[in-house]
């Protein structure tokens, strides 16, 4: 099954994604405390986890055939994504007792890990095929 | 009263700023999202077999083009819906000692 693939692809960035944060959140507990760690993991998840929801969504019914009904669900899931991410980082921001700073951090640093995380498996990718 | 109408200077100029904000990264998703879903139907019409890589290669090239937009959707609403709008907090921060004093 075509999909599967595409599937599994997206789910290992979404994965090394989630090991980055974790590990941004790690360097700025040790750095500056408890509280700074915590704002950054939160402000990861605000949009780590619209991420899995679009991927668990849009991938989970990819086919090779269906191009264009996987383009539209795409690109809604994209909206949705964009607007969910933007929702939670604010209540997370005006309802939690958090540094905006570091959730500031978190949530630009989940961004900059999702690049590296997609340039790490296509710069895998085009060593492994020629 | 002139520190009211900084204040309301700096709320306005701050809707503006939103606006902004908001607009402009809706325009700039909008057209890169347009050329990357029209690229791809164009790459999966000629080729089918490479559907699944060009999945793959899709999310990622959004994920890219979101990015900003993500960034400046969440400033943008978070400057209109924030209990304690930080460039407020300055200009009170600077009047207190004006009024105190």
């Amino acid at each position: 099954m075509p999909g599967l693939t595409a599937n599994k692809e997206a789910f290992r960035i979404l994965y090394w994604q989630l090991l980055l944060i974790m590990g941004l959140a790690v360097v700025l507990f040790l750095l500056q405390g408890t509280r700074s760690g915590l704002s950054t993991l939160l402000g990861g998840l605000a949009y780590w986890l619209p991420t899995l929801a679009f991927v668990w969504r849009v991938f989970a019914r990819a086919t090779a055939r269906a191009a264009k009904q996987f383009l539209v669900l795409f690109i809604a899931g994209e909206m949705f994504k964009l607007v969910l991410s933007a929702i939670l980082f604010i209540c997370i921001v005006k309802y939690l007792p958090v540094n905006l700073l570091s959730v500031l951090i978190g949530f630009i640093g989940a961004i900059i890990a999702f690049w590296i995380a997609s340039l790490l498996l296509l710069g895998r990718h085009e060593e492994v095929s020629p | 009263m002139e520190i009211a109408s900084i204040v309301g200077q700096v709320q306005s100029f701050t809707a503006v700023a939103v606006g902004l904000l908001l607009g402009l990264s809706s325009l700039g998703t909008a057209i890169g999202f347009g050329v990357l879903g029209g690229k791809f139907l164009e790459g999966v019409a000629r080729q089918p077999e490479l559907s699944p890589m060009l999945m793959v290669r899709m999310f990622i090239v959004a994920g890219l083009v979101d990015a900003f937009a993500v960034i400046s959707i969440a400033m943008g609403l978070f400057l209109l819906f924030a209990s304690k709008n930080p460039l407020i907090n300055a200009v009170l921060a600077v009047a207190q000692p004006a009024t105190t004093g």
